[in-house]
């Protein structure tokens, strides 16, 4: 019998009159057995550890979440599927986005360029050759307002993947939504903001650690006053993975940056729920997706428990992580590009049986390049045919009983709290980064995984073990264009030009001001990104007061 | 008693590692260095977003035997030269070899060789192959 006396069939059933709404309005799906599938199944009584199931694994939508945030799961509705895309300019973007969204994408997840991602403009000399190659380049509010042309921002999700730029990133969208009478209270979507994981993997650096907590806090400040439908951080492993991190580390290392910015934003007087609520997290999916999918299960429940007993979290909202799943990156090869769309399959359907809530899935070409519209949609189509046509979402937590998932997931969930405490010990993430403690760590397994792969112990088919002598068919890249440089180069010519030159200059030495005191920089960076200034000027104006980030020797 | 030995310290070969331009990408350019000192080399790795002329002046400061490019960004030919038109500003061209790593085409890796680098290793080239290669370039008076 459980401590408190219910029965495990008892919590079944008070869980299905709980939810029952939810659960009856579900559609019906039809099984291989002609039998119609449930939402869940369940161990009965007898079969397990009663006490240990209700401790760790619990229900679908319950603590400790290790069974998924919802109960009825993708029966109720399927993951957010959103490419990571842009490249070029605005319009180019523009033209994609609407390609993808035609072809059932749920939203738009923008993709900047590199001298977006570190703060330069697109003149500046070093930025030019990497101007729209990566993502799209952007350097003030015209382009913002260019991208999202036409596109019905008020009724779509929208993704920011900007870090350590976030603010002003942030700043220019608000500012080109404005212009369209649209407010920030209407924004649904999120930003990825976790700027700790660019001094561990993802080197779009700027400013010293320090000064770039302090913005994430003035966005989590700003966005839980002003926007209520936007996430605007989210804790990120899939660069530390795509740097050589072991699924351990991508999630001990993600989750240790999540304590500094919750501790930092507890010490500034924020309340614990009005942020945790909007909080959730982004992992990396390979090959191995039963293991992916406990690794899945384990974060949420190692999240529940951090956020109600670590820092005492009410609300059951902030107790509960939401996760989005990157799939392809450095695992998808050169060699043979087209069997990427199996690697692809196998991370979807890791992320999907381990409960994702959104997710974004690389071209097979991803080696290569950036993807093309063909390699794009067939990104798009793989989720799609996971989410309609197969069984992996017929059922909240298909894995949930497994006895090798569940005994993973309490393995990994053991070796993340070990390398957690690790962490604490040294004093938390910031110093772990600045010693070079995490990326000495990442660099090691990059090695050691580099070494598994040469020798053969991990085999990857084509690459080390049956390498075939056909030139397999060939590719067609994206093909850049080399363009975008001198358009963008025109357009900031003519902006600066065109605007009151005074009045940026005033509003940029309020910026300085408002930096060297400790006000939250969100509202005065709007101010700029109204009077015209590039992001590059506002990254400028902050590099003269925070410094520059030193790289630890490795 | 002096057991002291007499035997003439063997100079290490010394490898710097570069990053240049913004690409942060730098599993490549760790792993290759790890492999390189497991191999018996010094190395030093330059760290992200270096620009070609401080890339020759650490080789000079460093005294380095080699200097290895990884590039990941699709520039490394635009990259590259300006590597090598800052060693030959400053006489350097025939007394550091430069090679360079990333993902490269057959067709640009012809391209590097005939613009004066030494060697060129794709993504996934043998760790210890690699070692080999570099150690070959490293001038025997040295």
């Amino acid at each position: 019998m459980s401590m408190d006396e219910t029965t495990l069939s008892d919590d079944v059933t008070r869980w299905e009159n709980a939810n029952a709404k939810k659960l009856s309005g579900v559609k019906a799906r039809p099984s291989l057995t002609g039998q119609p599938l449930r939402v869940l199944y369940s161990p009965v009584d007898d079969d397990i550890d009663v006490d240990a199931y209700k401790r760790n694994i619990g229900l679908p939508g319950e603590f400790p979440y290790t069974r998924g945030v919802y109960p009825a799961m993708y029966r109720d509705r399927l993951w957010q599927m959103r490419l990571y895309s842009g490249f070029g300019d605005a319009e180019s973007t523009n033209e994609r986005w609407n390609f993808l969204l035609s072809h059932g994408n749920n939203g738009v997840s923008a993709a900047f360029d590199l001298p977006t991602q570190v703060g330069l403009d697109s003149d500046v000399p070093d930025a030019v050759p990497e101007v729209g190659r990566v993502g799209v380049a952007v350097d003030c509010v015209r382009d913002f307002e260019r991208m999202f042309a036409g596109l019905p921002v008020e009724k779509m999700g929208i993704s920011l993947n900007a870090h350590s730029t976030a603010p002003f990133v942030l700043a220019l969208f608000l500012a080109a939504m404005e212009k369209r009478g649209v407010t920030p209270a209407s924004i649904n979507g999120s930003m990825t903001t976790d700027v700790l994981k660019d001094y561990v993997a993802r080197g779009t650096w700027i400013y010293p650690p320090a000064h770039g907590i302090r913005m994430v806090g003035d966005i989590l400040e700003f966005c839980a006053k002003e926007m209520p439908r936007f996430y605007p951080l989210v804790i990120r492993g899939p660069d530390m993975r795509d740097a050589g991190a072991d699924a351990i580390q991508e999630v001990a290392f993600a989750f240790a940056n999540a304590v500094t910015y919750l501790e930092y934003a507890q010490a500034r007087g924020l309340e614990i729920d009005a942020i945790a609520t909007r909080l959730s997290a982004q992992f990396y999916y390979y090959g191995d997706f039963l293991q992916e999918a406990a690794k899945t299960r384990a974060a949420r429940r190692i999240w529940s428990r951090l956020l109600r007993d670590r820092f005492g979290a009410k609300a059951e909202a902030s107790w509960l992580l939401r996760i989005t799943a990157s799939v392809g990156g450095t695992h998808f090869q050169v060699h043979e590009p087209e069997t990427n769309i199996i690697r692809g399959t196998l991370g979807c359907l890791g992320a999907v049986l381990g409960g994702c809530q959104g997710m974004l899935l690389a071209g097979y070409d991803e080696a290569f390049d950036i993807p093309t519209e063909d390699t794009a949609r067939i990104a798009l189509r793989t989720q799609q045919i996971v989410g309609y046509e197969s069984d992996a979402t017929a059922v909240s937590d298909p894995l949930g009983g497994s006895w090798f998932v569940e005994q993973m997931t309490d393995e990994i969930e053991a070796m993340v709290l070990a390398k957690m405490a690790e962490i604490d010990e040294m004093g938390g993430s910031v110093v772990a980064i600045e010693s070079g403690h995490m990326q000495r760590q990442i660099a090691n397994s990059a090695y050691n995984q580099e070494r598994r792969e040469q020798s053969g112990e991990k085999p990857i088919v084509a690459v080390n073990i049956h390498k075939g002598q056909a030139e397999p068919p060939e590719l067609v890249v994206h093909a850049p264009d080399r363009t975008v440089g001198d358009r963008q180069r025109a357009q900031l010519d003519a902006l600066r030009a065109q605007r009151d030159g005074e009045k940026t200059a005033k509003v940029l030495e309020r910026l300085k001001i408002a930096a060297q005191h400790s006000d939250n920089l969100m509202p005065v960076l709007i101010d700029c990104a109204r009077a015209d200034a590039t992001l590059g000027e506002m990254v400028d104006t902050l590099r003269g007061v925070f410094g520059e980030f030193k790289e630890p020797a490795l | 008693m002096n057991t002291q030995s007499f035997e003439p310290a063997v100079r290490k070969s010394r490898v710097l590692v570069a990053k240049l331009g913004l690409d942060g990408h730098d599993r490549g350019a760790k792993v290759v260095a790890h492999a390189l000192r497991d191999a018996g080399m010094e190395v030093i790795y330059t760290g992200l977003r270096r620009r070609a002329a401080d890339v020759v002046t650490m080789a000079v400061d460093e005294d380095v035997d080699v200097i290895g490019l990884s590039i990941l960004s699709g520039a490394h030919i635009a990259l590259t030269q300006q590597v090598l038109d800052e060693l030959s500003r400053r006489g350097l061209q025939d007394e550091i070899p430069v090679v360079v790593g990333g993902t490269i085409s057959p067709a640009d890796a012809s391209v590097l060789r005939d613009m004066g680098v030494a060697d060129v290793f794709g993504v996934r080239s043998p760790l210890d192959e690699l070692a080999q290669r570099v150690q070959l370039l490293v001038r025997p008076d040295r």
